[in-house]
């Protein structure tokens, strides 16, 4: 018996977890290509003015962490590549907003374990005595833009999975795209570390992060099935 | 915030520069489109002599 | 050799160029000098027309993108990459203009002002559009993948439009339409309204000849080949 579209949703997102799980490398590497950015990053803006100290933070850890998810984007259908795998999915009648939906849970589990680990580190190579910058708020933010980032980025994953130069390509799509979540994930954050600011200022900025996490997964789920489909 | 009012520059040559960039990116463009067409036309008529004319999407 | 749709089409073009060039010369001669900003701000009447002309274009290139992905069809994503083409041309020219309009205004070529920012990301997603629809072989792939991007390209539009309101930045906050209308001149608003129509129509223009010349390439390499075959 055919299995309905939440058990399809299970299989592959417990597929997905194992086929990351069973190669290591693929967890770990995004991680520490996000600590080695940040460490660039520090070796490049050197001493930094306690009142720029907030926003290099937030510019460091949000670049950076784009910079580490893009790796796991751009690598999320290798699994399903090897082996045609991706063309008999496709063919397979599961349904495709589930496969996307998979696809995205996936991003967002891999998503959060790299992108925890870089504000933390952050936080702690730019500390001060005075300040400290770790905040769950930032977190929270943070998750939430990668609510956004993560649907593009398996929509983009699939579009490119067939494009020559590919690597150029993802980025250079990518980072467009992505920049009104980047934008208001950074002013609010900002507005949260520096205190003081008025509750509407920081709605504001949170408003229209949520607006583009709507927009780009309802995009996602919509566009997914188009590109998927064989017909 | 309006605009800065008053900076001592002569607006002649950037008023002469972006026309000019204008010009030169809309005119320049049309001219390549239609000189394209014209090698297409061409070509065409040497591949194909009795390729319908109509029949151009 | 050309047929009479392509005369219709050189002779429609002439007289859009024209039109062009009449405008700008109203924009010199029509439009009384701005109180602010002096001979400098005719810049405008070719800044704002490219700007709404490139904006414009993402929604050609959506609404291309949209019939071509329902209808499978290559010959509509040759209109599409016609769009694209297109609305790169015109935002390269926004930024041009608007760079050389910011440095006797503002006194510098370049400013991380919000619209000029994300007028620049559209540049960028308009280049890595046609750089991807290069890279992909022709078939029902490319028509899905970049028909796919041609929306999504769009959906980036409304933040570039509301970035003035919501960054209050050094661009000129909405000038033409805001609550309790307009405050500009009326001449130097039905210049610059002009001057949007006719380069709206212009750009109709280049994108039927470019759209054409796709197609008519698509058709002589098909010839190339059926001919290489015997």
């Amino acid at each position: 018996m055919m299995a309905n579209a939440w058990q399809q949703y299970r299989a592959l997102v417990s597929q997905g977890v194992r086929a990351e799980l069973a190669d290591l490398e693929r967890l770990v590497s995004p991680v520490l290509f996000a600590i080695t950015l940040l460490l660039l990053f520090a070796f490049a803006m050197g001493d930094v003015d306690d009142s720029l100290r907030i926003r290099v933070y937030l510019a460091e850890t949000m670049l950076t962490a784009l910079f580490a998810l893009q790796v796991s984007f751009a690598r999320l259908f290798e699994p399903d590549r090897q082996d045609r795998v991706f063309d008999l999915l496709r063919t397979y009648p599961v349904s495709h907003t589930a496969l996307f939906l998979a696809k995205y849970s996936l991003i967002l589990i891999l998503g959060t374990a790299t992108m925890i680990p870089t504000l933390v580190f952050g936080a702690f190579l730019n500390q001060t005595a005075n300040q400290h910058l770790f905040s769950w708020s930032v977190v929270g933010i943070s998750l939430l833009a990668l609510a956004g980032l993560g649907a593009l980025g398996v929509l983009l994953s699939a579009m490119t999975l067939k494009a020559n130069a590919r690597q150029i390509l993802y980025p250079l799509l990518y980072f467009p795209l992505t920049a009104p979540v980047l934008l208001a994930a950074v002013q609010s954050s900002r507005l949260c570390l520096d205190g003081g600011r008025a509750a509407s200022d920081i709605k504001a900025w949170l408003g229209l992060l949520l607006g583009f996490d709507c927009i780009y997964v309802t995009l996602g789920i919509l566009l997914f099935t188009e590109l998927v489909d064989e017909s | 915030m309006e605009p800065v009012s008053g900076v001592a520059m002569d607006p002649a040559p950037f008023i002469l520069m972006a026309y000019c960039a204008g010009a030169l990116g809309l005119f320049g463009f049309a001219h390549l489109a239609i000189w394209q067409r014209m090698q297409l036309r061409t070509q065409l008529a040497v591949v194909r002599p009795n390729i319908k004319e109509s029949n151009d999407g | 050799m050309f047929s009479v749709e392509d005369k219709r089409e050189f002779y429609a073009g002439a007289l859009l160029q024209f039109l062009v060039l009449a405008h700008w010369l109203g924009a010199f001669y029509y439009a009384p000098v701005d109180i602010h900003q002096g001979q400098v701000y005719r810049i405008m009447f070719l800044h704002v027309p490219c700007a709404i002309t490139a904006f414009a274009s993402s929604l050609g290139l959506c609404i291309f993108s949209i019939i071509g992905l329902r209808q499978r069809s290559e010959s509509v994503m040759a209109w599409a990459k016609a769009t694209a083409e297109v609305g790169l041309l015109f935002t390269i020219l926004t930024l041009a203009t608007g760079s050389i309009w910011g440095r006797p205004t503002w006194g510098t070529w370049w400013t991380w002002d919000a619209r000029l920012t994300t007028t620049f990301l559209l540049a960028l997603l308009y280049a890595g559009y046609l750089l991807l629809h290069a890279s992909m072989p022709a078939g029902p792939g490319r028509v899905r993948v970049c028909a796919v991007l041609g929306i999504l390209i769009f959906a980036d539009v409304p933040v570039i439009y509301k970035s003035v309101t919501w960054w209050r930045t050094l661009h000129q906050p909405p000038s033409i339409i805001r609550e309790g209308g307009s405050t500009m001149d009326p001449e130097i608003l039905w210049t610059i309204v002009v001057g949007i129509v006719i380069m709206c129509l212009y750009s109709s223009w280049m994108v039927r000849v470019r759209g054409r010349n796709i197609l008519l390439t698509g058709q002589l390499e098909a010839a190339s080949f059926e001919q290489l075959n015997g």
